[in-house]
């Protein structure tokens, strides 16, 4: 258990991060990098490694920051739209037909496609919780994490081995 | 062709790819499962971008998936990977480089968001994200490339 810690408080951080909206406008796209950087970080100073980092380690470290990451990214945003019985998507959803009225669809089909986002929003507002926004949220954020944490620990290796070097 | 061409070739396809993705809006509205995908798509990437409105590039009345700054990081890597094929990169120059990226795109907040010396501008915010993403690129490919020595 040990070993994983570092990935788990970093992702765990991240995911902190990722729903506050100031520090999420400023840091933008380098939240899960820089997670990733951190929790290999972290494992240097609690495992006192001296030598160089392989980059396969920096992968891995990445690969499961960007998992917790995504994870508790996920189930914090769950919890606050369970709580407030809102979010962001509801805002995107209420303009969508609107949006639908300047394209060329017939009418059915854009009835069907109304009709799904109405069934999401109308569980988010009575329940505070939609399975398929739960689960699209989780695969879209697996996803991203997995492949921005991976990313992340590459770049990280020669950072963090530069300053082992010294 | 040498395998770290091929990797580089493979790289350059996956980051094209990428760049297309976010750039895709309106492929999003010419179909049904698009239209249907397009809010969950657009959240889930929300996971690496803030989206703010005003910071989005618009084209032909559609936006970006992601704001300017995140696109010119973007553009950053691929031309980093277009330089590595003609330049070899010295790994210890990069991190003055990469510090003096980060610093830009540090300042250029603190001038515009806190210090209000000017508005957001997305020529500003798209050069300073490519160069970290040039500079982030070589930290990358030296990764991958001892990865790729150790197999």
């Amino acid at each position: 258990m040990k070993k994983y810690l570092p990935t788990l408080v970093a992702g765990f951080g991240a995911g902190v991060l990722l729903i506050v909206p100031m520090i999420k406008n400023l840091s933008c796209c380098v939240i899960i990098p820089f997670a990733a950087y951190a929790a290999l970080f972290l494992d240097v100073k609690s495992n006192r490694i001296i030598f160089e980092l392989k980059p396969g380690k920096g992968a891995v470290t990445g690969l499961l920051t960007g998992l917790f990451a995504a994870f508790f990214a996920t189930t914090f945003d769950l919890i606050i739209t369970f709580i407030t019985h809102s979010n962001d998507i509801l805002l995107a959803f209420s303009n969508l037909p609107v949006i639908m009225e300047n394209f060329p669809f017939d009418d059915t089909v854009k009835q069907e496609v109304v009709n799904i986002f109405e069934s999401i929003v109308n569980d988010i507002k009575t329940y505070g919780f939609s399975p398929i926004y739960a689960v699209s949220m989780f695969v879209n954020n697996l996803f991203f994490g997995l492949i921005f944490g991976t990313i992340g620990g590459l770049v990280s290796v020669p950072i963090l081995n530069s300053r082992l070097r010294k | 062709m040498t395998s770290h061409k091929r990797t580089k070739i493979i790289l350059f396809t996956i980051f094209s790819l990428w760049l297309i993705f976010l750039f895709s809006e309106p492929l999003f509205f010419n179909s049904k499962l698009g239209m249907v995908s397009y809010p969950f798509v657009k959240k889930g990437v929300n996971l690496v971008c803030h989206q703010q409105e005003n910071k989005l590039i618009e084209f032909f009345g559609y936006n970006s998936l992601v704001c300017t700054r995140c696109i010119g990081l973007y553009f950053g890597v691929m031309l980093g990977l277009l330089v590595s094929f003609f330049i070899k990169s010295d790994i210890r120059k990069n991190h003055k480089l990469f510090a003096l990226a980060l610093l830009l795109i540090f300042s250029d907040i603190l001038l515009y968001d806190y210090i209000n010396l000017y508005e957001y501008n997305k020529l500003i915010a798209f050069f300073t994200g490519a160069f970290l993403g040039s500079t982030v690129f070589n930290y990358f490919w030296n990764s991958l490339t001892q990865l790729k020595d150790q197999d």
